[in-house]
């Protein structure tokens, strides 16, 4: 799940793949503004069929916080 | 007053307005939205109609003038209730939906709110409910079937007919809306109809805003700049308004309406140029123009940001994409826009004043005059004194130039110039601002700190790393060293800081400015 929100990430942002990590913050190392955290969602939508709230995804601060909720929702 | 050769300037009152604009387009669509994945499609002729039945519903309740609170997202049915207030005589009092219940009490408490039209993205809770005097219990203005039934009840054909029939002074106050002051404390600005509408009369410099175009309203309508730009303006100029309520729906929204024209803020202009930016990196065989319209729809025109700075490199990137961003600037205090973007302008300039406005600046802050000023802010005497100079100017607090043709400049806040003891004043904007061509530099804060100015630097330590720069102060000393050597003695940062922590921002996501200590 972490790869597919990286490559979701680096079509978004011009950041390098390998510096990404489950612990890069959404806000700080990739910039992303709350308007880019809604789409973010969107895009996280089209790409794995999980719907996530503007709410929730507000909630995350990592990658690897939203990567453990999309498996903790397809699990479930 | 005064104003062009004209002895006194009197705008078309929102009624008048609307009654032009059936006249004029009648069964022509005026506004558009999503509902349900449906586009709905609303006329001028409907738009008159619906919005004279709550004028008379409102009435119907009583004919004193009242100050009616409107806190809900932009709809169709925002736009009939708020016209509604507006025609008949009443004060619309617009705010954030997101308002809590604490802010709410206390706003509605100090605008003497006795009426209350709300959607489901406002919490009516039972303290909104029950604490105020209302003449009638908060309607919201979204349930089932509430404005079919008033339009059904208020018709032309009904009983309450002629109470639409009513004569409003256009000089008197229309509407209020409370914007959040320099010292924390909402202020509500009063803008009389002459200054509401008359603030979108002025004679435009581009032809965007014909009949055949079609904005897409994305800010907020309780916002003035939205509210005389996306639906007075428009309503004035026979365009056809679609509506996104929200943020979430703005990608979908874009590619059903396929706009001409965007009034937005430059949060949203970065973020819906990432979305191209993606569309090029999924497909790379589109032009740069195909993936614009591949977000932007096959007909976007024009941008024309406000409310923050605008950077330039946007209107670049923009521009390669065959989309004309500019940035107007504006004052819910001068009754919305103050200059509009035209051709012309520089990419650095926030636009050309409108013929509504004359400009002067003293002591380096822009000022204006017109005929579209603010009454005042409602029961606050002394900061209306305040936002006024003696011969009626509106201080904008800004520091900024103006051109022989018009053309406007910020520079910086006047509440944050820097004035040194030598008596020159230092704008702290225009020095942070010659920072942002260094990538090393992240984040910088210009202050004064013993009558010398200081820069506090949080270096870009990625940057450095990747360029193997290990002492990122040393390149920032010769930074600040060449800078200096070409800078105005008053202009000489004396003291760099080289910070290892981001600088503290505020709320809303500034950076937090220091209290200036001389």
């Amino acid at each position: 799940m972490l790869e597919n929100l990286k490559a979701i990430i680096c079509e978004y942002v011009d950041v390098d793949p390998d510096t990404i990590t489950a612990d890069s913050n959404l806000r700080s190392d990739f910039g992303l503004n709350s308007l880019d955290i809604i789409n973010l969602a969107v895009a996280i939508e089209d790409e794995t069929g999980v719907s996530i709230t503007d709410k929730k995804m507000a909630s995350f601060y990592t990658l690897g916080e939203v990567a453990e909720y999309l498996e903790s929702v397809k699990v479930g | 007053m005064e104003w062009n050769g004209v002895a006194e300037y009197k705008a078309p009152s929102v009624r008048e307005l609307l009654d032009n604009a059936a006249a004029k387009y009648g069964d022509r669509t005026f506004i558009k939205f999503l509902c349900e994945g449906r586009v709905e499609e609303r006329s001028f002729n409907r738009l008159r109609e619906d919005s004279l039945a709550v004028c008379r519903y409102i009435r119907s309740i009583g004919t004193e003038k009242t100050h009616i609170a409107i806190a809900a997202l932009t709809s169709y049915e925002y736009i009939v209730f708020i016209t509604g207030i507006l025609i008949s005589g009443n004060v619309a009092v617009p705010f954030a939906p997101t308002l809590s219940e604490k802010e709410a009490l206390s706003l509605f408490k100090r605008a003497d709110i006795e009426m209350l039209f709300y959607d489901n993205a406002f919490n009516c809770t039972p303290a909104i409910r029950d604490s105020l005097n209302y003449k009638i219990a908060p309607v919201n203005i979204t349930g089932d079937g509430l404005l079919d039934g008033i339009v059904e009840k208020y018709s032309s054909t009904s009983e309450y007919a002629s109470l639409s029939d009513c004569e409003t002074d256009i000089n008197e106050c229309a509407v209020i809306i409370y914007t959040s002051g320099t010292s924390g404390t909402k202020k509500g600005v009063m803008l009389s109809m002459n200054a509401f509408v008359g603030n979108i009369m002025y004679d435009e410099y581009v032809d965007c805003f014909g009949e055949n175009s079609v904005a897409l309203s994305v800010l907020p309508m309780y916002h003035c700049y939205c509210l005389s730009g996306d639906y007075i303006k428009n309503l004035k100029d026979g365009m056809t308004v679609c509506l996104n309520s929200s943020m979430r729906d703005l990608p979908e929204s874009l590619k059903t309406f396929e706009p001409t024209v965007m009034r937005l803020v430059p949060m949203i202009a970065q973020t819906l140029l990432k979305l191209v930016k993606m569309k090029e990196n999924r497909h790379p065989e589109l032009t740069p123009r195909q993936a614009a319209e591949a977000v932007f729809g096959k007909n976007i025109q024009w941008l024309i940001s406000g409310g923050a700075y605008l950077d330039p490199e946007l209107v670049t990137e923009y521009g390669k994409l065959g989309i004309f961003l500019r940035q107007g600037f504006g004052m819910t205090e001068a009754g919305g826009r103050v200059s509009v973007p035209d051709t012309k302008c520089t990419t650095e300039s926030i636009g050309r004043l409108t013929n509504m406005f004359k400009a002067r600046i003293e002591h380096g802050e822009i000022q204006i005059y017109g005929p579209t000023l603010m009454l005042g802010y409602y029961k606050m005497p002394e900061e209306t004194a305040e936002a006024f100079t003696q011969d009626g100017w509106l201080r904008t607090g800004d520091i900024g130039e103006v051109t022989e043709s018009g053309e406007l400049f910020i520079t910086g806040r006047r509440k944050n110039l820097i004035i040194l003891s030598s008596g020159e004043n230092v704008s702290p904007e225009a020095i942070e601002k010659k920072f942002a061509q260094y990538e090393i530099v992240s984040e910088v804060l210009v202050y004064a700190e013993n009558d010398r100015i200081v820069a506090d630097i949080y270096p870009d330590y990625s940057y450095c790393e990747e360029n193997d720069i290990p002492d990122p102060g040393s390149v920032i000393t010769a930074i600040v060293k060449q800078m200096n050597s070409g800078a105005k003695a008053s202009h000489l940062i004396a003291q760099v800081n080289v910070l290892t922590s981001p600088l503290p921002r505020t709320e809303s996501g500034k950076i937090m400015r220091k209290k200036v200590e001389i």
